[in-house]
């Protein structure tokens, strides 16, 4: 059991969790002390013990199927017995046809039977799954193969017709709240489909073989540019809370600061209560200058997300800065500072900025040095020395001028410029990027492929 | 000590729901290693779900007194650990005109007759059993938190004129924290991490029918399935446990027994407190 739990908590560390020696120390400790024969009951131990964010929560639930799932590990309780008990009563699913174990599945859906959809699942598993041992495929594969058996479409259509004959009333709230459980039903069958697959999986290969395999990433750590819809979602997730944090952060550092100089009238004021003894000295509050933000972004097909998580990040900050304006550009460049500032959806905005903006003037594939040059030429007069210049993209140029002169003027002016680019620096000058030219002529090129790096970013440059 | 509070998950369970909260799984588990380890627990979770209601519970359950310590940006030691009494001690100086050497008046006044207690002092030295909560402890600065550590770790308390001050007993602690900023590592490290979601549908509904008399089965369950609902689109401000029990004694007080257009529409600002959210849940859930 102790070496299962360090091999555990190796897995987490893996996946960039932090987990303390101490930490694992308390979860051998509290398995040792504790029943630990209800799985339950240990995944809340466990959780509690090496788990101390709840963005962690995710990873951890993986890990967990993967390390301590029935079958793959023995527990020797009660619950146990239980658990392989349904797995035998499974059995008698084996030998009924394909539409009757449908038939079945949305049976129990229906009534809530919870242990026998779990058998139904894993007969259904093991038919249209047509897993091999020791075949190095992923989980996805076998759960994408089984659920296209199962038809997942007809179920809820039956499940949901089943379900408006019971309903009273019939008013579109109605039927609205019905599709919603529905969604919530099928989404159970989804997991169990995965769940059963992945236990078969692990104890085929054992469980370090798996874990290795298993993408488990961070939101913090997903990458911008590969990111698929579901991880997109994640990462907005993580990012609310995130800004929030990083905003109280950089208002406490800018409250506490340094001391001004003393305020001789206050002090005189307050010394009147004591007799005019002076004994509080009251300083002036230091003013932090507020930086002026000037951020530019592609927006083309490949950078779009990068730039949406950048530029809601900026604006989740806006009170950090005097004043942000932002530039959109894919060939043209324009200036969407309204439409940010009237809309307090960041989605809307960007859904606006896309029709409203004039980013396209040719083709619409990145042209950097027109854009370069345009941007100088109509906003270059507004950079003083207190603006600084964020450039977003990854400066693939399609093989035109990169123009970097203009850059070098904005630069002259600016009081710094940046150049945030969510291209891996191993991939830069590859192909058509030509990050040195421009970043010749910036403060500080970053690489920024996720939210930590972003957020690191954002955090040196106040 | 060497007695626990707890003898399993469930009993923590069935003493708990005893006195009107229902926990899940985890909530007991937690709390039944909380008392195993004797570490404290640091809940942390979306504002609403019940975290300060879970101490409270904890300490009815338990037949124990609750000392709580409201956290606050500058809250320093005179307010969270112990304070001399000044005024006093400067009285007794005063009236003590017998003369008596500076050694005799300096112990005199930094005795116990002297000291007020702040939460983290009466938790310590209390002699009944008592549950300790720490509220919003997010709050507190960076600095300030490293005297909850002392505290937590060894549930001791040193006063420089007292000496050091070992707990009778080790209480049941319970933080709680808003996320608005990362606790340092060292504090986490001590604790018991339990994150209290929004409840799951079944536990939401068991809690709707406990906690508002006069709603039927039915009527609960589309309550719940409403929220459940909300609580799936992206918006500034998820309705919690708390506004969904609101909402259900809206819908009960109202005398109405269904959930449909026109009632959501007339009574949606319980749930949802920012007109953006509504214009949102309006468009997305209610077709006009």
């Amino acid at each position: 059991m102790i070496k299962r739990v360090i091999e555990f908590s190796e897995a987490l560390r893996t996946a960039r969790v932090p987990v303390s020696l101490l930490e694992s120390l308390d979860a051998c400790t509290a398995l040792m002390s504790c029943d630990i024969s209800d799985r339950g009951a240990v995944k809340a131990y466990l959780a509690s013990t090496l788990i101390k964010d709840h963005s962690h929560q995710k990873v951890f639930d993986n890990l967990f199927e993967v390390f301590f799932s029935p079958g793959t590990y023995e527990y020797g309780g009660p619950l146990d017995v239980q658990n392989r008990g349904s797995d035998e009563r499974g059995e008698s699913f084996e030998d009924i046809a394909d539409a009757e174990l449908r038939e079945k599945i949305k049976e129990s859906l229906l009534s809530g039977n919870d242990s026998q959809l779990q058998s139904l699942i894993a007969s259904a598993v093991s038919r249209f799954a047509g897993m091999e041992p020791g075949r190095p495929v992923g989980g996805v594969y076998y759960a994408f193969k089984t659920l296209r058996h199962l038809d997942l479409d007809t179920l809820k259509s039956s499940l949901f017709n089943a379900r408006v004959e019971q309903l009273e009333s019939s008013d579109s709230l109605g039927l609205k709240l019905l599709n919603h459980d529905v969604d919530l039903a099928l989404e159970k069958v989804r997991k169990m489909v995965s769940d059963d697959i992945r236990r078969r999986i692990v104890s085929d290969r054992g469980a370090d073989a798996v874990a290795r395999t298993m993408r488990s990433t961070l939101p913090e750590d997903i990458d911008f540019l590969h990111a698929n819809a579901e991880e997109l979602r994640e990462i907005n997730r993580a990012l609310t809370p995130l800004v929030r944090k990083l905003a109280s952060r950089l208002g406490r550092r800018r409250r506490k600061g340094h001391r001004g100089t003393l305020d001789f009238r206050k002090t005189i004021r307050r010394s009147i209560a004591n007799g005019g003894v002076p004994v509080d000295l009251i300083f002036h509050k230091p003013k932090p200058g507020k930086p002026e933000l000037f951020v530019v972004a592609d927006i083309s097909g490949s950078v779009a997300s990068f730039a949406r998580f950048t530029l809601s990040m900026v604006y989740a900050l806006s009170e950090q800065f005097s004043k942000v304006r932002s530039f959109v550009f894919i060939d043209e460049i324009d200036e969407v500072t309204d439409i940010f500032e009237t809309s307090d959806e960041i989605d809307a905005a960007m859904k606006l900025v896309s029709t409203k903006a004039k980013v396209v003037w040719t083709d619409g594939h990145s042209d950097y040095g027109r854009v370069m040059e345009s941007f100088a030429e109509r906003w270059g007069e507004e950079i003083t020395h207190k603006t600084s210049v964020i450039f977003l993209g990854d400066a693939r140029n399609n093989y035109h001028s990169s123009k970097a002169h203009a850059l070098a003027s904005v630069r002259m002016k600016a009081r710094a410029v940046y150049w945030l680019n969510p291209e891996p620096s191993g991939y830069w000058d590859t192909g058509d990027s030509i990050m040195t030219q421009y970043g010749l002529y910036c403060d500080s090129v970053n690489e920024c492929r996720n939210l930590r790096q972003l957020q690191s970013f954002v955090e040196r440059l106040l | 000590m060497g007695q626990f509070r707890f003898s399993s998950p469930a009993q923590v369970g069935e003493m708990l729901a005893g006195v009107g909260y229902l926990p899940s799984v985890e909530i007991s588990s937690v709390l039944f290693l909380a008392d195993r380890l004797k570490k404290p627990v640091l809940v942390e979770g979306p504002a609403g779900t019940g975290k300060t209601e879970l101490a409270k519970s904890a300490a009815k359950a338990l037949g124990a007194r609750l000392i709580r310590l409201q956290c606050h940006e500058g809250i320093d030691e005179s307010k969270a650990l112990y304070e001399w009494n000044y005024k006093k001690q400067l009285l007794h100086i005063q009236s003590d005109r017998t003369g008596s050497s500076w050694s005799e008046v300096e112990a005199n006044i930094f005795s116990e007759e002297f000291l007020l207690e702040r939460p983290l002092l009466q938790a310590i030295r209390a002699v009944d059993s008592v549950v300790l909560l720490i509220d919003e402890v997010d709050r507190v600065e960076i600095e300030t938190e490293a005297l909850l550590l002392e505290v937590l770790s060894d549930y001791q308390v040193s006063i420089p004129e007292l000496g050091t001050i070992v707990a009778n007993q080790v209480p049941l602690v319970f933080l709680t924290s808003n996320n608005t900023r990362e606790l340092s590592e060292a504090l986490k490290r001590r604790c018991l991490f339990l994150f209290l979601d929004y409840p799951d549908k079944e536990r939401e509904m068991e809690i709707v029918l406990s906690k508002v008399p006069g709603v039927s089965r039915a009527l609960a369950d589309s309550i719940v399935s409403f929220v459940g609902s909300l609580r799936d689109l992206d918006l500034k401000k998820r309705p919690s446990i708390s506004e969904t029990l609101d909402w259900a004694l809206t819908l009960v007080s109202l005398g109405l027994d269904e959930v449909d257009e026109s009632v959501v529409k007339s009574t949606l600002n319980v749930l949802l407190k920012y007109r953006s959210d509504m214009a949102k849940a309006s468009k997305a859930i209610l077709s006009s």
